[in-house]
């Protein structure tokens, strides 16, 4: 199973289990497109097939929890803020970021995982999640190296 | 009833001062002159709902208080152009598409006289140290503000090589004195976000690598400074000049304008701040020809809302446009 593939199935499950079950149906059907009677039904190992297979069209996944924690540091340490007030929805304008602070947080997020941030793609964020799901992305449309 | 007249005089323009269509007034607001608790809650009643929410979705009590007096600032300051009959509470306000605050109502300034001004157009700033706001008739203008002893955590360099144009990088990288160096990164930085903001196109409407700011020292830029502003100047004055790359002018045709049209001035409220004006030469707007530097002149106010304003004493200035 390809990354993008995993961060799905990983994030998915992760996600909708803490969800009520009118939710899960929901938030099921937005990832793999499959209508959610037939795939609550289906055991987990078809699942992640299933969504390896939705996984090629591009879905933007919810960030791995390791990501989103690595970001809110790093906006922490930049804004000189208390990190528990960094949160997943806050944005970056709310925690007192101004245009500098944005390219230096771009910069550190670049630093901290190797990918380079496109200017389009960078300008578009505006909460941490934000953030942490484009990393995510820039992570995953890398090209492998073979070993 | 929107207007409402007979107001305290703290709504009024101080004496004397009236704006002009070939000024551009600059009014700021220290936050270490607020004080009093009770004036705030006086602030806040001035905002409209949205903008109430705006503050209190700040997340430190810091950057709230900050909002709050953003908005106040910008308030109290237009309502002072309106001629002392609309409640600063009544301006409304609304965005263009790029996402810049623009005065919805009123539309149109009627003087005393009965002679009627399009809208006002203004701009706005802030720091911790800082709240501006900058006012024209009817001229773009974008106005930036930084802390001068601002420390960026990334390498000047590497910031300049990833945001500046190439010209811009490597006048920076000439520098060998750190502290100097330090020092002309911020100056380029707020001439290069206000004229972003004068164009009000968002930063990807003018990306900063698709202009050169050029700081060049000059023996005639002290002349201009004193001829356009009242501040004092060191005897290093620079003067500014504008270069653009193809798409940088392609931008500036489709709202109207050529490369000469946008006019700069760096300068500092206090020592503890940097300030960038950037507006749209008044020229430009004139049938009419007259001599670049002549009758454009920049007005500088310090303001406690609604208790006291004075002019800004102390201000230096260190570049213009020339």
């Amino acid at each position: 199973m390809n990354r993008a593939a995993r961060f799905a199935a990983a994030s998915m499950c992760a996600e909708t289990k803490a969800l009520p079950l009118a939710s899960q149906k929901q938030s099921l059907t937005h990832y793999t497109g499959l209508r959610a009677s037939t795939f609550l039904a289906i055991p987990k190992t078809k699942v992640a097939a299933a969504v390896q297979q939705r996984a090629s069209l591009q879905i933007r996944c919810a960030a791995e929890p390791k990501t989103l924690e690595a970001v809110q540091g790093i906006v922490a340490t930049q804004l000189a803020v208390d990190p528990t007030i960094v949160q997943p929805s806050s944005k970056f304008s709310e925690l007192g970021a101004d245009s500098l602070d944005t390219v230096e947080i771009v910069m550190a997020l670049e630093e901290r995982f190797k990918i380079t941030m496109e200017e389009e793609g960078a300008e578009k964020i505006s909460t941490v999640q934000d953030a942490a799901d484009l990393v995510e992305d820039m992570i995953s449309s890398m090209p492998k190296v073979s070993s | 009833m929107r207007r409402l007249c007979g107001l305290k005089p703290y709504f009024e323009l101080p004496p004397g001062l009236v704006l002009r269509c070939r000024e551009v007034h600059f009014w700021c607001l220290f936050p270490e002159d607020v004080i009093d608790s009770s004036l705030l809650k006086v602030y806040e009643s001035l905002l409209s709902c949205q903008e109430r929410k705006e503050v209190y979705k700040a997340k430190t009590e810091k950057l709230q208080k900050e909002r709050l007096l953003a908005r106040t600032l910008v308030r109290t300051t237009l309502a002072r152009y309106a001629g002392g009959c609309i409640h600063p509470s009544h301006l409304e306000f609304t965005k263009n598409n790029f996402g810049k605050p623009e005065l919805l109502w009123p539309k149109y300034i009627v003087e005393k006289h009965g002679r009627k001004f399009p809208a006002l157009c203004f701009n706005l700033s802030h720091t911790d140290s800082i709240i501006a706001c900058a006012v024209t008739n009817n001229l773009m203008v974008g106005v930036d503000v930084e802390e001068s002893k601002r420390v960026t955590r990334k390498d000047l360099m590497a910031l300049a090589r990833k945001k500046f144009s190439l010209k811009e990088a490597s006048w920076l990288g000439s520098f060998q004195d750190q502290e100097r160096q330090r020092q002309q990164f911020l100056k380029l930085w707020t001439l290069k976000e206000a004229y972003v903001k004068a164009l009000g196109r968002g930063i990807s409407g003018s990306p900063l690598k698709d202009f050169t700011v050029h700081l060049k020292e000059s023996f005639w830029a002290r002349k201009m400074i004193e001829d356009a502003t009242a501040l004092s100047c060191l005897s290093e004055a620079y003067t500014i000049q504008l270069e653009l790359s193809n798409a940088a002018e392609v931008v500036l045709q489709n709202v109207g304008l050529s490369h000469d049209a946008l006019h700069f001035l760096l300068f500092q409220p206090t020592p503890l701040q940097y300030a960038s004006l950037c507006v749209q030469h008044p020229n430009v707007k004139a049938d009419l020809h007259l001599s670049t530097h002549e009758d454009w002149k920049f007005y500088f106010w310090k303001t406690l809302p609604l208790a006291w304003d004075e002019p800004l004493k102390g201000a230096t200035a260190l570049a213009i446009t020339g």
